[in-house]
C-alpha cells in the first residue's frame, strides 16, 4: 500500500442548467434541470512518501478537484482515496493535521495582519507546541527570506511575497504532505524562479511529500521528478519527467513573416507547415529532428525574413500531442 | 479550550483592524444605533397611541421589543458572520481554506466572526428592558433574574437556529432569498403580543416557526400575564425550545457542509 492511493476516483458535479431569456428564468424558479459534469473521471494513481509530483493539465482538467478530494474538502462520487491509511473526507480533521494546502488563486492569510501575527494565529489553529513553533518560524523566515516584510500587513505585500508567506504558513505545523494548487500563477519570472527553488528545497531538506498542480511548462521541467497529466478529468500520462519530455516535449512553433510572398519555394521537410496567413507562415518542428538554432539559421540564411518568432510548446500543445500519440 | 484561545486571538485581530479603520467602525456603530433606535421609537409611539394592546400596556409591549432585540443581538454577535457571510466564503473559496484546517468549521467560523457592532444593539436592548421594568414597578427576584437570563439564552438560540438554518442553501450556492425574507419578516411579528393575532398566526408562531418563545411567552412569566395560549407551561419552554432548535440547526449545517461542492477552481 502506497502513501497516497487514488483508486478509480470519480467526481461529478450537478450543475443547474441555465437557459437564456426571461421566460426560461421564470420557469427555472419552479422546475430546474441539472447537467452532470464529470470533473474527475476514473483516475487512479499512487504516490510514495517523499515524492515530488507535478499534477498537470490545462485549465478545467480536474486538477483542483483532485486536490480538494485529497485534502478532504470534497467527497468523491465514486472510487476510493486513502492518505497514509486515512480516508480524507471521513477523517477530515485527522487528515488536515498531516497536510498543508496552498491554493494559489486565493489567500488564507488575514488581510490586515502582519506575518508575525499570522504565525501566532496559525500556532493557535494547529496547536503547535512552542518549541516546534519557534524552530519552524525561524527556519521558514530564513528559507523564504521573509525578514524584510514580517511587520507589514499582508495587504501591502507583493504577489511573490504573499505566495512565500502562504507556503510558510502551510508548513508551520510540519505537515508530511504539501499540496500546492497553482503556486506560481500570476507571478513574474523572477518570483516564479524563487518559488520553484523553495519548493525543491522543502522537498529535499524537509522530506515533505509534495504534489503541485500547474499548467506552466517551466514549473514542470524545473521542479517535478514525476508527472501525472490529466485532461477533461481523465489520466493521460503518469511517469518520470525524462520520459515525459521525450514522449511529448521538444516541440516548438516558428512563426515566420516573409518579406516577399515565397510562392512555390520548398522549405526543409523537417519543418512542418501548419498554417498560412498572407505572408505569415507557421511551422511546427521537434528538437530531436532539428534544433531551434538550426531552424532559425535556416530561415535567415535562405529567405528574406522580416520577422521570426519561436514559441516552446505549452501545456495545451502537449495535451494535444498526447491525444495524437495516445 | 482550543477554540476559546482561538477566539481570543481573533478578538485581538478584529480589534486591531478596528483601530486601523476607526472612521468606518464608528460610522457603523452610529448607523446601527440610529436604525434600531428608530425601531424602538416606532414601537413606542404605536403603543402609546393605543394605550394598550389586548391588555398589554406600552411598557409591557416595549419589553417584548427589548427581549427580541437583546436575544437577536446575542445570536448575531456569535452567528452573523457564519450565517450571512457564508455566501462570500463559498464564492471566494475561503471556505476551502477553512476545511483544510484541523478545526470544526462551525466553531472556527464563530471564533472568526467576532463582531463588535452588536454592542450597540445589546446596550440599546438592555436600556429598553431596564426602562420597562422600572416603568412597571417590577423588581425581579434573584430567581426571576435567573429565569430571565435563561429565557434570553433560549431566545438567542432560537434566533441563532434561524440564522444558521437559512444559511445552509448558500453553502450549496443556491441563493434562496425566500428563507431570509421569511426570517426577517417574521421577526417583526413578535414585537407585539401574540395574543392580538388570529389563531392561524398564533399556531404558526408557536409550533411551526416558534418565534413566540423569543419574547411573548417568557414575557408573560415576568409580567404576571395570564392570557395563556395553548398551555400555561409555555412561558417556561423558551430554553428547551431554543436548545432543541439549535441542535437541529447545527445538524442541518453539518449536513450542508458534507454536501459542499466548492466552486470548481
Amino acid at each position: 500500500m502506497s502513501y497516497i492511493n487514488v483508486e478509480n476516483v470519480v467526481k461529478e458535479f450537478k450543475v443547474v442548467r441555465r437557459e437564456k431569456g426571461l421566460i426560461n428564468a421564470l420557469k427555472s424558479l419552479f422546475h430546474r434541470e441539472y447537467d452532470i459534469v464529470t470533473a474527475v473521471d476514473h483516475i487512479s494513481f499512487t504516490i510514495d512518501k517523499g515524492e515530488l509530483v507535478g499534477y498537470i493539465g490545462p485549465n478545467g482538467a480536474g486538477k483542483s478537484t483532485t486536490i480538494k478530494m485529497l485534502s478532504g474538502i470534497l467527497v468523491p462520487t465514486a472510487g476510493r482515496i486513502t492518505v497514509d491509511g486515512v480516508i480524507p473526507h471521513q477523517n477530515r480533521k485527522e487528515n488536515a493535521r498531516r497536510i498543508g494546502v496552498v491554493f494559489g488563486q486565493r489567500s488564507s492569510l488575514e488581510w490586515d495582519l502582519p506575518m508575525e501575527e499570522t504565525f501566532d494565529l496559525f500556532q493557535k489553529i494547529y496547536r503547535i507546541d512552542d518549541r516546534m513553533y519557534k524552530r519552524n518560524v525561524e527556519f521558514y523566515v530564513e528559507l523564504f527570506a521573509m525578514q524584510s516584510f514580517l511587520k507589514r500587513p499582508v495587504r501591502q505585500l507583493s504577489l511573490g511575497q504573499k505566495m512565500r508567506a502562504e507556503i510558510a504558513v502551510a508548513l508551520l505545523h510540519d505537515p508530511e504532505i504539501l499540496y500546492l494548487d497553482e503556486p506560481t500563477i500570476g507571478l513574474d519570472v523572477v518570483a516564479k524562479n524563487h518559488i520553484r527553488q523553495f519548493i525543491k528545497r522543502i522537498n529535499s531538506e524537509k522530506k515533505i511529500t509534495l504534489m503541485l498542480t500547474t499548467h506552466d511548462m517551466d514549473d514542470i521541467e524545473q521542479i517535478c521528478d514525476r508527472i501525472i497529466m490529466i485532461d477533461q478529468g481523465k489520466l493521460l500520462y503518469d511517469g518520470f519527467l525524462q520520459n515525459f519530455k521525450e514522449k511529448y516535449g521538444g516541440e516548438y512553433t516558428i512563426t515566420v513573416d516573409f518579406a516577399y510572398a515565397e510562392e512555390g519555394r520548398e522549405v526543409d521537410p523537417r519543418l512542418q507547415l501548419v498554417s498560412i496567413e498572407g505572408q505569415r507562415k507557421v511551422y511546427v518542428a521537434h528538437r530531436s529532428v532539428i534544433e531551434t538554432t538550426e531552424a532559425l539559421r535556416y530561415f535567415i540564411d535562405n529567405f528574406d525574413v522580416s520577422h521570426l518568432n519561436i514559441r516552446e510548446a505549452d501545456i495545451e500543445d502537449v495535451v494535444r500531442n498526447a491525444y495524437v500519440k495516445g | 479550550m482550543h477554540y476559546f484561545r482561538l477566539y481570543l486571538q481573533f478578538i485581538k485581530i478584529r480589534l486591531t483592524s478596528i483601530v486601523s479603520y476607526r472612521g468606518s467602525f464608528f460610522a457603523g456603530v452610529i448607523a446601527q444605533f440610529l436604525s434600531y433606535g428608530a425601531g424602538f421609537f416606532a414601537t413606542w409611539l404605536l403603543v402609546k397611541a393605543f394605550h394598550e394592546l389586548n391588555g398589554w400596556t406600552p411598557y409591557e409591549v416595549l419589553l417584548l421589543y427589548g427581549m427580541n432585540l437583546f436575544s437577536y443581538a446575542l445570536a448575531a454577535f456569535f452567528f452573523f458572520n457564519l450565517a450571512v457571510d457564508i455566501e462570500n466564503l463559498v464564492i471566494s473559496g475561503r471556505l476551502d481554506g477553512i476545511l483544510v484546517k484541523p478545526v470544526n468549521p462551525f466553531l472556527y467560523l464563530i471564533c472568526n466572526g467576532f463582531n463588535v457592532a452588536y454592542f450597540s444593539h445589546i446596550s440599546l436592548a438592555v436600556f429598553t428592558m431596564i426602562i420597562c421594568f422600572r416603568g412597571l414597578g417590577i423588581s425581579l427576584t434573584p430567581i426571576m433574574l435567573v429565569m430571565l437570563a435563561l429565557s434570553i439564552l433560549g431566545a438567542a438560540l432560537i434566533h441563532a437556529a434561524a440564522l444558521v438554518m437559512t444559511s445552509v442553501p448558500a453553502i450549496w450556492m443556491l441563493r434562496v432569498r425566500f428563507s431570509d425574507i421569511l426570517y426577517w419578516g417574521m421577526r417583526e411579528f413578535i414585537n407585539y403580543p401574540l395574543s392580538i393575532y388570529n389563531r392561524a398566526v398564533q399556531v404558526i408562531l408557536t409550533f411551526i416557526l416558534p418565534y413566540g418563545f423569543i419574547s411573548f411567552y417568557p414575557a408573560q412569566l415576568f409580567l404576571g400575564k395570564e392570557d395563556y395560549l395553548f398551555h400555561p407551561s409555555l412561558p417556561y419552554a423558551t430554553l428547551p425550545v431554543g436548545l432543541g432548535l439549535f441542535f437541529v440547526a447545527y445538524r442541518f449545517w453539518r449536513y450542508g457542509i458534507d454536501r459542499y461542492q466548492g466552486t470548481g477552481t
